[in-house]
């Protein structure tokens, strides 16, 4: 157990994308998504399920992409290569991020 | 929603959808181990997200909520005007100057548009930042 920690813990630098990533994207853009989805006006011919399904859409996708990141750049620390893990995690990241766009964008509107 | 946040807001939208793309592209691209390209976008990847997004969305959902001042509406709105034009201006600047490797100068010019962008909508939101005193309804007893 030590032998798989300790090289991990002795690599910090290596982890400060990750630390970085799980605050930022992890807390705040996370908190930002979640009080726009509730405060933003909805469009009157916006039901809520269509708007809840993209929503859920975009949460699974975005933590999804983080907790892979986080594995993948903690295992890349330890030495593994896992290269695939993290395109995995940039390509589900990405997707949240625009589905976020699209999800928030028409009701962003003038009265 | 008044217009000045509309275009705040749908501009930090497409700074966001953009910067997640550089992001994705920063990560993956070492794992496709084609990383030359990488370092030189992590300053635009950072200028689009914490300025772009964080600090635009922030200027837009604060013009559209602050209380109004009474008679005066939401203020100054040119100074607001200002705020968002410079603050586009600098992140541009930035943003895309690091990533082509552009002159210091051009980068400072960039960051002092940021910081007067910053100044005019602190100018603007400073009165509106001020305690809300409802207005009480006769019929509410405590006149």
């Amino acid at each position: 157990m030590a032998g798989a920690i300790l090289p991990v813990l002795s690599t910090g630098n290596l982890l400060w994308p990750t630390y970085v990533h799980l605050l930022v994207l992890g807390w705040v853009t996370q908190l930002i998504f979640g009080v726009a989805y509730w405060m933003f006006p909805r469009r009157p011919a916006e039901t809520t399920e269509s708007a809840d399904q993209l929503g859920w859409a975009t949460y699974s996708l975005f933590n999804a992409g983080l907790l892979l990141r986080v594995i993948g750049e903690t295992s890349r620390a330890a030495g593994a290569r896992i290269e695939p893990v993290l395109v995995a995690a940039a390509m589900l990241q990405l997707a949240a991020g625009w589905a976020f766009v699209v999800l928030i964008w028409p009701r962003v509107r003038g009265r | 929603m008044p217009r000045l946040s509309v275009w705040c807001i749908r501009v930090a939208l497409l700074y966001l959808g953009i910067g997640f793309t550089v992001g994705a592209v920063m990560l993956a691209v070492p794992g496709l181990h084609v990383s030359p390209v990488t370092p030189r976008l992590r300053p635009l990847h950072v200028e689009l997200l914490l300025v772009g997004w964080m600090v635009q969305l922030a200027f837009g959902v604060a013009y559209w909520i602050l209380p109004r001042q009474r008679g005066a509406g939401r203020g100054n709105e040119r100074l607001a005007w200002a705020a968002l034009l410079l603050l586009n201006i600098g992140v541009l600047t930035v943003g895309l100057g690091t990533a082509a490797g552009l002159p210091a100068p051009v980068i400072t010019a960039g960051r002092a548009a940021e910081l007067l962008g910053a100044l005019a909508f602190a100018g603007h939101a400073w009165p509106r930042a001020r305690l809300y005193t409802p207005v009480r309804s006769p019929s509410s007893g405590n006149a």
